[in-house]
Order: structure tokens, then C-alpha cells, then sequence
């Protein structure tokens, strides 16, 4: 890199570090804001809802939520393996499926390839809401209200997701990668979980967040297709909590909100890694 | 690009991976698809429809779409305030994130903590819009922190603000919510795009002496548009069907100012009086609003080379096709 | 390797959830077309595993008395419960301590919030879809009772005469339970299908120190003179506003908002829609002008209700200390109280100046409920609505007897009961009020009280009254703009026509 330290790019550095943090504690604050609050108690929010620091409280407002818990609103952990069911499922097929559409569009010629997947983009465009009507007077017509299939099987076909893992296998893939392994006498679906699968890690990362991150904080359909309370997921639970107007025992349910994220911060920083590194669409050629 | 070298045997390959997404997609989306626009052509409303699962078409079939456009004026209301909220949502949405993109890709100027920033950026995506709508609802109340700020620190405005009485504060909010929930999502599919690009054409520019800035507005701009497309394109649906912030954020806030097209939708189908068919009939609506959209930017971030490229290689088909039938005649 | 892992882990999660999410594979029967009342959709049925369910000849109702069975009952049978709090699942919880041969379970389902609409619409999915999760008890409250007990929904309640086996209405009138809340539990074809515990006569609470502050000293002890001051019972609301006028001089704010008297001004006698239209009658007609003179003339905090600006004026650390509340007993008891803070004691009780009733939980059992959840729900709902015993649940529920467990405090107070009967028996003296009984102001006001003004779209039309009349309060619409505006709604989003 040339050096070149002129008063121009110093200021440029100093106000781009500036928007920078700015940014962050933007984006941080919220979350800082919740996890400090969950550990002071109602009347401290009350009188000043912004934290600057923890507080001592957080015995209280766990005792609070066993409390709940007893009288069967509110239950941290059926909901979190409830929704840890429900959107590793989801994630799982969405992405399998989405990269075996994806291998079958890049690595096979066949006549319909380019129209199937126009059509796939136009898919894409289609918001989720205008077959919702639909979608619930099936379901309700099948009898398949508590049950967790309704909410996990559509996965298998995520437009957009193909989309970009088609992106990235079109910039990575060439024939050659299997054409030794057919010689060898492998069939084409072995081809695809040996050779293929694991060359996609860095997008199948990427959208693993995405797609989880999506599936845990679905509130709508899970609302309308479940009513057994041993079903809910995290975000039904946490609105027990926050749609309780008589008692808004506020330390209790900013604890509530801090353990739905938990799981998820967890699971993000896991693979936030891939995000540092940088997900490649295309790799570098030569 | 992919070389012609593979047998015919093996294309059957590509109609049978591509079959659980058709059968799901069948299934799951473009069976309710029909369902629903099969339903806006007819009487089917209130709960003795639910329970009969009648459906009879309408006399006149466009009758909901009709008086969805030109009579319900909350369906306008609705539309408008989601194109709004949307726009001033994603244009600094959009211009933040390249801005951040060509800082994080960029050869010339390194910023450190890269890592760190990116992170950062992305974690608002992560929290679920319940808890988003019930932090900023505490933030902006009547007695809230930002009341505390502007009236008992700062001492600007003088008397409490009422966030949730005013129709364009409420919009601003909910369309700032949205911006903070994606800005980093839309940086990060964008840093991604830019990785992807060959590093020669870049190098190539520094040696014809191109700066930051042109580098940046003429070799990744351009060669962004596919994941720009694909950006705005995923906006735009994510936009035009915002439901659970303004749902629960201040339902709908002050005479309707956040009421959006989702929740219009979802109001119609699931209270009052259950008018599933009129929320069947706006949501064809919007789905072809939105593919009208889709389609004009598809047409203006087209690959422009490319389809000339293709459509002299289909030309120069034409002509060889021509030339062989001709031998063959000849013959 | 590593693949094979995560498609083990997905299999074994597939498998969890499959397990988990037990499908009930019975879809609501089709109704006949055209018939009147549909036939009760088949609930799976569950024969009791062991312990008989106890035979009573003709129901639970002989010679005119209920007659509680005796010996285990109900193993193994499981009542769904749909309510948007655990108030009265609690209570149930308590009938099962008191009675250890009953031996029902329940299922609660409390997750749905009640201020958005959300309940109705999970309580609505849930009984369309029928079948074995579908609700076989379930509560509804004044904003939308009748659409369950008259309108929409109301062939799915069963009467409770049916549920018991015998005439309710001797029991009704031997309890003395007013009409509007037996007329909202009525349905078209004059059967109780549900009825209230709670009695929402509602009154203005008010801190007396503030108004000794305003008036005088005698204001501390004397509700005659308040009563006086405000017009209570007067049928109109120009003392009301003179008073308000007087408190803003000192500093004080008459309401904390103006939702405060729309809940009360809107309790009119008229439904909203007659004959198929809206209709806007005077009484609601006058909201505008009496909300126009708090709100413009600064009587109110304008904080909003059910919300922090709301809780922190009932312990007068608002904006300006408010001078009261206009409500019934369970604002005082669930709401007021709790967050009263220092003020605590130093409240009292007169009449609104129009009395009104607002509020309540009706209990309506579904037709769909099988004949044994049917045998445990008879008991339940006896208890809860109908005995008048010491035991009964109406008195000790008013007397603040049920639990002595100071973790389920709304039970710890003393309530207004809907029974007349069982409310003499109990003086609710309320330290909360400075020792005053509160009983007097609330029966009065619930006395004359008709709720022939409840209708079906109650919620959404009050809500959309309400909303848009702030536009014309803050100078935002003119009157007629604002009329035009919210009648334009109600034939948006409900299609009637004014």
C-alpha cells in the first residue's frame, strides 16, 4: 500500500473510525440495554430506564420467571428446545435442498435449466404473505395444527437461498472437480454429499446464520399453527411475558428477552468467523 | 463458465435434484398461492365460511379487488404508508451499507478491527422483532430515555414529546427499527459480492491510476449489480410485507400512521368480520406490485454485456445452423 | 465424516419433533349447510383411565339444588383452559386443593395478549380448528363477550343448563347477580352460556389528600361533599369539568388521560351498529366535546393507558399529580394499587358522573367439550359463578380468602362479586381507600347499568372512536373531518355503513 499519510486521509481516517463506532454502540446499545436490565428490578427501570451498569437483582427476576413458570405461562427452556427443533430442522433442509437445487443447476445441462431458474427468481419475488391465507386454511383443513411439520417442511424450497448458493457454485465448480470421482463409479447424489457439499462450507456458514436466525424469530405462523403450550417457541413464550399488562414485573421480562437472544449470540458467534473471513462468492481463479 | 464437456446421460440429473424443490414449492407455496387467488374472487368471509369451507365466485369476480383500489381508503393508507416507511428505510439502508462495503473491500485505505465492525454491524438481524418493538417502545415513552434526554438533559423541546400520538415520528421509528435490523444483513451480502470478483480488475485500475472513489463507483459498482439485484429485490419483499415491528411497535400507531400492508392483510383475514377473501384479493395485490418492481430492476441493473454477448452467441448459431442446412441442401 | 454428524443430528431432531408434536389427525367436522346449530364436533374422547366419573341422575341439578358427586372422578381427563391471563386458571388450581377427589387436569393456554387482539384471534383459530386441542372452557371479557355469547361465535356455547342439567335461572336469581352481566352472557335464544364473577360497577377513585389540597380539609373524609363536587350520579359531566378546572388551577390534573373517560362516556345504553349501521348516539357523541375540554384545557396528563405514564400517575410521580381514576373494583385491586406507591391509603370512592360498568370476564364453555371434560367443568363452573357458599369461590374470591400465598397477590384483596347475595355477606373495607367499603358506589353504579349497549365489534369500533378523536383534540381535524375519517374506517375494515 502507498503510503501517502496526507492531512486529508488522516481526517478521512478520523471521521471514518468515528462512523464506525458510532455504528457499533448503535447497534450494540440495545442488547447492553437489555442484558443490564435483566438485572435490576422493576423499580429501578421505573425510575431510570436506561442502565449504565448491572445491577443485583438477577436472582429476583430468574425467581419471578420460575414463578411463571409454575403457574404454566412462561417456560425458558420448552421453548428454547422448541424452537432449537424447530429451526435446526429448518435450517437443515434449507440448506441441503437449497444446494442440491443449486448443484443441479450449475453442473448439469438440461433444457429446462434456464427457465427453472427465471423461475426461481420470480419465486423469490413472491412475498410470504400472499399465500398465507392459504397456507393456514390448508393446514387448518389437514388437521395438522400442533405440529411442528407445517413450520419446518416449506424450508425445503428457499428461493433465495438457492440463489446465492447458485452464485457461489457457479464462480467455484468446474467438472473437473467430479469427473475423477465418476470414473471411480460414484454415483451422482454420493458425488454431491462427498465433493460437493463440503466445498460450499463458507456459503453454507453464511446462510446458516440467516436461515436460523430467521427460523427463531418467526412469531407469526408459529402463533396461528400452535396452541398446546408445550409447543411454543421462544418468541411465543417471551410474549407471555411482555403481553402480561397487569404485571409488568420489567426486570423479569428483560431477563425473559436476554435468554431468548442468548442462544442465538451463541450460535452467531460460533460462525461469525465466516463473516470475518469474508464469504467469497467466487473464489480467486488462477 | 461451465464447458460443454459432459454427457447427455447425465442431464436427467438436473430434473431429478431439482425435484424436492419443486414438490416442496408445489406443495407448500404454489398450492396456497392458488388457493388464495382462487379466493379473491369469491364470497368467502366471516366464520360460517371458515366452518363450511364454502366458496362461491362472486357475481362480479373483481368486486374485492375493486373496491379494495378505489373505495377502502385504510388499504391506500396502508399502501402508502408501506411504500414510505420503506423508502426512507432503504435508501440510507442501502447507501450505508455500500459506503461500509467499499470501506471493508477497499485495497487503498485499511481500517482496523474490520472483524470486529462486521460483527458488530450484523447483530441487530439477530433479535427477534418482539423484543426490538418492546426495547423502543420503553426507549421513546412518555417517560422514557429519550424524553429524559431531550426535555430534562438537553432541555430542546419544551414539554414531552409524544412519540406515539405523532403520525410522522411513528413512521420515522419504525422505519429506523427496520434500518437498524438490516443494514448490516445488506453490508454483509454485499462485502460478500465484492469478495467474489476477480482481483485483476482491480489491480489493473490502480496501474491506470484510478483512486479509491473511481475504483470504487466504476469496477465494483458495476460489477455488483447480480447481488445488487439480488439486495434490492429481497428488500422490497421484506419492505412491502412488514408486519410484526409496526404490529407491535404501536399497532398500527396514531390514526393508522404505521398501519402497513401486512397488517391490513392479516386484520382483514383474522379479526373483525374475517373478510378472508379481501385479504386474498390484497395480497395478490401486492404480489404483483411487487413483481412489476422487481421486474423494472431487473431491467435496469441487467447484465447488459452479458445479454449482448449471449445474443451474438445465439446469432452466430443461427447463421452456422443456417450454413449447415444450406450444405445439406447443396448435398 | 463431519456430515454424517449433522445429518444423525437432523434425523435425531426430526425424530424429537415428530414425537413431540403430537397430531391430533381429527379435523373440525363440516357442520350441516344451513343448519342452525352445528353439531358438537367430535373432541377426542378420553375415557377416564380409572376412578369413576360419578353418575348423577339428570345432571348435576336435583329438587332445585346442586348437587356436588362425591369419590374420585375425572383420572386422566384433561380441561383446556383459554384465557389471556392465569387469573382464573389459579382459581381452578384451588377448587382441585379443596376438593382432592377431583382429579381433572388442566392445560392452560394463557400465552395470547389481550390489548392487541391477539387473544381473540388465537381463541377464534383454535375453536374453528376444533378437534383435540380445541379450547373447552374459555374466557372472554366485556370488550368482545358478546360476540361469543350472541354473535359469531355463539353456537359454539353451551348453555349452562345443559352443562348442569337443569334450570340455571333459580340459581341466578338466588344469587342475585345483576342483569348486565347476566344479559351479556345470554344468547338469542334466552339461555345463560355465560357468566361473569366479577361485579364492574364503576365509580371515580380519586386521592383524597390531592382533593384536600383543592377544596379543603373536609374534602379528607368527607365522599359526600367529592361526590357533590363532581356531579356523581348526575347523568352529566359539567361539575365534572368545573372541578377539573379548579384542580388545574392547583396543579393538579383531573384524569390521567382522556382513554380514562372514554371508557366510562362510551358504556352507553345504544349498541354501535343498529339495524346493520353505525350509529353514533349522543351519549358517545358527547365524548367529543368533554374530551376536547380535559384535553385542551390541560386537565389531563395525556400520558396514554396501560403504560408507564399511566402506572406512574396512579403514585402521582407523572407529569403532574393526577386526582383520580375512574373504574371498578379490579382497577383498584390489579392496577391501581400495586403501583400507588406512597399514595397508598390515601385514596376514596364516589360515584362517576354517569355510573357505568366496565369490564368483567365471562366464562363460556364449548359445545365441542366431550361429556367428561363436560362432568368436570359442570363442578368448575358451579363453583366459580353460582355458590353462593362460604365456600363458594364468588366469597372468598371478594373476601381475599382464596390464597393466603402472598406470590399470587391479586387474590389477597378484597373484590366486588357479581352476586348480590354473597356481596352482603362481605364488607370490603379497602385499606387501599383509607378503610372506606367500597361495595355501596359499585352496586349502585352497577344497579341501573344495562348492557344492552355491548355489541360485537365493540373493541375495534371504541379503539377507532377513540384514536381519531385524539386528531380532533389536538387541533389535528376538524369535527366533521374526524367523523368522516372514523366512519370511513369501520366501513374499511368491518364494512358497515353509517
Amino acid at each position: 500500500m502507498v503510503g501517502k499519510k496526507s492531512i486529508g486521509s488522516v481526517i478521512f481516517k478520523v471521521i471514518g473510525y468515528a462512523l464506525l463506532v458510532t455504528l457499533g454502540i448503535m447497534s450494540l446499545y440495545p442488547f447492553i440495554v437489555m442484558f443490564m436490565n435483566a438485572t435490576r428490578s422493576m423499580e429501578e427501570i421505573r425510575q431510570s430506564a436506561l442502565p449504565f451498569w448491572f445491577s443485583d437483582n438477577l436472582g429476583g427476576n430468574w425467581a419471578f420467571l420460575r414463578a411463571s413458570e409454575a403457574r404454566g405461562a412462561f417456560n425458558a427452556f420448552t421453548g428454547f428446545r422448541n424452537s432449537l427443533i424447530v429451526s435446526s430442522s429448518t435450517t437443515f433442509f434449507a440448506l441441503y435442498f437449497s444446494c442440491l437445487t443449486a448443484f443441479a443447476l450449475t453442473a448439469y445441462e438440461w433444457r429446462l435449466r434456464e427457465p427453472f431458474f427465471a423461475f426461481i427468481l420470480a419465486v423469490m419475488m413472491m412475498p410470504g404473505m400472499v399465500g398465507t391465507v392459504g397456507f393456514v386454511e390448508m393446514v387448518w383443513s389437514l388437521g395438522m395444527t400442533n405440529n411442528f411439520i407445517p413450520l419446518v417442511l416449506p424450508a425445503i424450497a428457499a428461493p433465495a437461498v438457492v440463489f446465492f448458493m447458485r452464485q457461489y457454485l457457479r464462480a467455484t465448480f468446474t467438472p473437473d472437480i467430479i469427473n475423477s470421482a465418476r470414473i471411480d463409479g460414484a454415483g451422482e447424489f454420493r458425488i454431491f454429499n462427498q465433493i460437493v457439499l463440503p466445498m460450499m462450507k463458507p456459503a453454507i456458514a453464511t446462510q446458516a446464520i440467516f436461515i436460523f436466525v430467521g427460523s427463531w424469530n418467526a412469531l407469526f405462523m408459529p402463533s396461528i399453527l400452535l396452541n398446546r403450550a408445550e409447543l411454543f417457541t421462544m418468541p411465543m413464550m417471551v410474549q407471555t411475558l411482555t403481553g402480561n399488562l397487569y404485571a409488568q414485573e420489567l426486570g423479569a421480562i428483560y431477563l425473559g428477552l436476554a435468554m431468548t437472544v442468548l442462544p442465538l449470540f451463541i450460535f452467531y458467534f460460533a460462525l461469525s468467523r465466516y463473516i470475518i473471513a469474508g464469504v467469497q462468492l467466487g473464489g480467486v481463479k488462477e | 463458465m461451465n464447458k460443454k464437456a459432459k454427457s447427455v446421460n447425465y442431464a436427467k440429473y438436473g430434473y431429478i435434484f431439482s425435484i424436492p424443490f419443486v414438490v416442496a414449492f408445489s406443495l407448500f407455496t404454489m398450492y396456497p398461492l392458488f388457493r388464495t387467488a382462487f379466493m379473491s374472487f369469491t364470497d368467502f368471509a366471516g366464520v360460517a365460511a371458515r366452518e363450511t369451507g364454502v366458496m362461491n365466485i362472486l357475481e362480479n369476480p373483481l368486486e374485492n379487488y375493486t373496491r379494495l383500489l378505489f373505495e377502502n381508503e385504510l388499504f391506500q393508507t396502508s399502501m402508502r404508508n408501506t411504500i414510505f416507511m420503506w423508502v426512507i428505510n432503504f435508501i440510507p439502508q442501502i447507501l450505508l451499507a455500500l459506503l461500509l462495503t467499499a470501506w471493508f473491500t477497499s485495497r487503498r485505505t485499511k481500517f482496523k478491527g474490520q472483524g470486529l465492525f462486521k460483527v458488530l454491524f450484523y447483530m441487530p438481524n439477530i433479535i427477534t422483532a418482539g423484543s426490538i418493538a418492546f426495547l423502543f417502545s420503553t426507549l421513546f415513552a412518555h417517560f422514557g430515555p429519550v424524553n429524559y434526554l431531550l426535555y430534562d438533559m438537553l432541555g430542546v423541546i419544551p414539554e414531552r414529546f409524544q412519540f406515539n400520538q405523532s403520525a410522522l415520528a411513528s413512521q420515522l421509528i419504525v422505519a429506523f427499527i427496520q434500518f437498524w435490523m438490516w443494514y448490516g444483513y445488506t453490508m454483509l451480502i454485499l462485502i460478500a459480492g465484492v469478495l467474489g470478483m476477480n482481483p485483476e480488475i482491480f489491480e489493473c485500475a490502480e496501474i491506470d491510476g484510478a483512486n479509491g472513489v473511481q475504483q470504487f463507483f466504476y469496477v465494483t459498482l458495476p460489477n455488483l449489480k447480480t447481488i445488487l439485484l439480488f439486495v434490492v429485490v429481497t428488500s422490497i419483499v421484506g419492505g412491502l410485507t412488514m408486519f410484526d415491528v409496526p404490529r407491535l411497535f404501536e399497532d398500527g400507531g396514531p390514526r393508522n400512521a404505521t398501519h402497513t400492508l401486512s397488517m391490513f392483510i392479516f386484520n382483514q383475514a383474522f379479526g373483525g368480520r374475517f373478510f378472508l377473501n379481501r385479504a386474498a384479493a390484497a395480497s395478490m395485490i401486492v404480489f404483483v406490485i411487487v413483481a412489476i418492481l422487481s421486474i423494472l430492476v431487473f431491467y435496469l441493473l441487467r447484465d447488459k454485456d452479458a445479454a449482448a454477448i449471449k445474443r451474438e452467441i445465439r446469432a452466430r448459431k443461427r447463421s452456422e445452423k443456417q450454413l449447415e442446412q444450406v450444405r445439406k441442401g447443396v448435398q | 465424516m463431519k456430515k454424517w454428524l449433522v445429518l444423525t443430528l437432523a434425523l435425531v431432531a426430526m425424530l424429537a419433533f415428530t414425537a413431540c408434536g403430537g397430531n391430533d389427525g381429527g379435523g373440525a367436522a363440516a357442520p350441516p349447510a344451513g343448519g342452525a346449530a352445528p353439531p358438537p364436533a367430535g373432541g377426542a374422547a378420553q375415557p377416564p383411565a380409572g376412578g369413576a366419573v360419578a353418575e348423577v341422575e339428570g345432571g348435576f341439578i336435583v329438587d332445585g339444588q346442586f348437587v356436588r358427586p362425591t369419590g374420585p372422578r375425572g383420572e386422566g381427563v384433561e380441561i383446556i383452559i383459554y384465557g389471556w391471563n392465569d387469573e382464573l386458571s389459579t382459581a381452578m388450581e384451588r377448587y382441585k386443593e379443596m376438593h382432592p377427589d377431583f382429579l381433572f387436569t388442566f392445560r392452560p393456554v394463557t400465552h395470547f395478549t389481550d390489548w392487541d387482539g391477539s387473544y381473540e384471534i388465537g381463541l377464534n383459530a383454535a375453536l374453528l380448528a376444533g378437534g383435540a386441542d380445541a379450547p373447552h372452557v374459555f374466557f372472554v371479557e366485556q370488550a368482545f363477550v358478546v360476540n361469543y355469547t350472541q354473535y359469531y361465535f355463539a353456537h359454539h356455547a353451551l348453555p349452562y343448563s345443559e352443562l348442569l342439567g337443569g334450570d340455571v335461572h333459580p340459581f341466578i336469581e338466588r344469587a342475585q347477580i345483576p342483569s348486565f352481566i347476566v344479559d351479556a352472557g345470554t344468547n338469542r335464544q334466552g339461555e345463560v352460556v355465560g357468566l361473569g364473577f366479577q361485579h364492574t360497577g364503576s365509580g371515580f377513585i380519586y386521592r383524597r389528600d390531592l382533593a384536600a389540597q383543592i377544596w379543603g380539609d373536609a374534602y379528607l373524609n368527607d365522599t359526600a361533599l367529592m361526590t357533590a363536587r363532581i356531579g356523581g350520579g348526575s347523568g352529566n359531566w359539567n361539575a365534572f369539568l368545573t372541578a377539573a378546572a379548579d384542580a388545574d388551577a392547583a396543579g393538579v390534573s383531573m384524569l390521567s388521560d382522556m382513554e380514562d373517560a372514554w371508557q366510562a362516556i362510551r358504556q352507553s345504553p345504544n349498541p354501535w351498529i343498529q339495524n346493520d349501521r353505525l350509529v353514533i348516539d349522543d351519549q358517545r357523541m358527547s365524548y367529543l366535546d368533554i374530551g376536547k375540554a380535559l384535553y385542551q384545557g390541560g386537565f389531563t396528563n395525556v400520558g396514554g393507558t396501560w403504560n408507564d405514564s399511566w402506572f406512574a400517575d396512579m403514585s402521582g410521580t407523572g407529569a403532574r399529580p393526577v386526582l383520580g381514576f375512574l373504574g371498578p373494583a379490579w382497577l383498584i385491586n390489579y392496577v391501581i394499587a400495586g403501583n400507588s406507591g406512597d399514595t397508598y391509603g390515601n385514596w376514596g370512592l364516589v360515584a362517576a358522573p354517569d355510573p357505568f360498568a366496565w369490564g368483567g370476564t365471562w366464562s363460556i364453555v364449548n359445545r365441542a367439550a366431550s361429556d367428561e371434560v363436560r362432568a368436570g367443568l359442570a363442578e368448575l363452573i358451579y363453583w366459580l359463578k353460582l355458590d353462593t357458599s362460604d365456600t363458594g369461590f364468588l366469597y372468598m374470591f371478594g373476601g381475599g380468602t382464596l390464597y393466603d400465598d402472598s406470590a399470587i397477590d391479586y387474590f389477597l384483596a378484597m373484590d366486588m362479586v357479581s352476586s348480590a347475595v354473597v356481596q352482603d355477606r362481605l364488607s370490603p373495607y379497602l385499606p387501599f381507600l383509607g378503610g372506606q367499603n367500597m361495595a355501596p358506589v359499585f352496586l349502585e353504579a352497577g344497579r341501573t347499568f344495562s348492557s344492552s349497549g355491548w355489541g360485537p365489534f365493540d373493541r375495534e369500533i371504541n379503539g377507532s372512536f377513540g384514536d381519531w378523536a385524539m386528531a380532533y383534540f389536538r387541533d389535528e381535524m376538524t369535527r366533521d373531518e374526524m367523523l368522516a375519517a372514523f366512519r370511513q374506517e369501520i366501513l374499511d375494515t368491518l364494512d358497515i355503513r353509517s
